[in-house]
């Protein structure tokens, strides 16, 4: 019988090296919609060694068309997301250890939520959050792979602090848009496709592949399908107060590092 | 085609448009019916900034990209 992990240790660039340091690897996935939970049912399985589970709400019967870490059971039960979805992924790899935050992201609790970890997952569902979510992450130095999607298209962006832009510099506006996925739908697929690029983008940074991670801002849509790739040729630190170190939505008396 | 005035070839989101010359950014925002400050937009494979929308004007030949932010997850 063959090894749990061959099959990925037998791709070349991923190798037996690669798993071992993604066994010692650390993620921390912030909000287990579509987008978290997807991801971090990929990691599970991969065999990340550790995964932090941060998300404040219980599953109901609309999140399932697309929400791969919950069932009717979960949903009927009145389970926090946290709970239900650690346990799915407990049953799916023993081996990893999963800390669970039944919270929501907020300016006292990012940092902590954060440290310690190798990589951070945007699962969220706003772009407030998110804004939140990556002054935290540049504090920090960690870097955050962002996805998002709404109706069948979505985008994804791998922030890493001080060498390349960051979520404010490529969505400067810093608005929410003007609907939301709850008004303007959003189909599972396009959502299972983002989740899919956005952990591929994690493990290249947990197995140490960082010359492979994405570049830029890949957008994608499914209907009709469409992969662009923009590229943010101008990034300047020092016009993005969060690059420089303007960190406009943390506490000002935060320990950070 | 808005208008009489001459004409220039510009790729947005992928399709051939005739648009009218010297036409800015925001004009083309405008009529593409986006949301002027809600978008990331690039232009021969270089993002532009919001701020920059009213004096970056299309050349004949010019690659445009504009997304629309998706939030949801």
């Amino acid at each position: 019988m063959g090894s749990r992990y061959q099959m990925q240790e037998r791709f070349g660039p991923w190798g037996r090296a690669g798993q071992e340091r993604l066994r010692q690897g650390r993620a921390v996935v912030v909000g287990l919609g579509v987008l978290g939970g997807t991801a971090a049912m990929l990691l599970a399985r991969a065999g990340v060694g550790f995964l932090r589970l941060v998300d404040p709400d219980h599953p109901s019967l609309d999140n399932l068309h697309r929400q791969v870490l919950y069932s009717e059971q979960d949903v009927t039960a009145g389970r926090p997301k946290v709970e239900a979805g650690a346990a799915y992924l407990r049953s799916l790899n023993s081996e990893v250890s999963i800390e669970t935050h039944q919270v929501a992201l907020g300016p006292g609790n990012a940092l902590d939520l954060l440290r310690g970890c190798g990589v951070v997952l945007d699962g969220l569902d706003s772009a407030a959050a998110r804004y939140l979510l990556n002054e935290a992450c540049l504090k920090l130095g960690i870097p955050l792979v962002h996805a998002g999607v709404i109706k069948a298209q979505g985008q994804l962006v791998v922030v890493r602090p001080g060498q390349g832009p960051c979520l404010r510099c490529w969505f400067p506006s810093r608005r929410e848009p003007p609907a939301s996925s709850a008004e303007l739908g959003i189909i599972g697929p396009a959502a299972a496709c983002l989740a899919s690029l956005q952990t591929a983008e994690a493990l290249k940074i947990l197995v140490g592949a960082q010359d492979q991670v994405l570049e830029g801002l890949l957008s994608v849509d499914l209907w009709p399908p469409r992969f662009r790739t923009l590229e943010h040729r101008h990034w300047d630190r020092q016009a993005c107060p969060a690059c420089r170190g303007q960190y406009e939505l943390l506490p000002g008396d935060s320990p950070g590092l | 085609m808005d208008g009489g005035g001459p004409e220039i070839s510009v790729v947005v989101d992928g399709f051939a448009e005739r648009l009218p010359a010297g036409m800015s950014l925001t004009a083309l925002i405008l009529r593409q019916q986006a949301q002027h400050k809600d978008l990331v937009a690039e232009v021969n494979g270089r993002f532009v900034h919001p701020r920059d929308y009213d004096s970056v004007l299309l050349n004949e030949g010019d690659r445009v990209e504009l997304i629309h932010p998706a939030f949801g997850g």
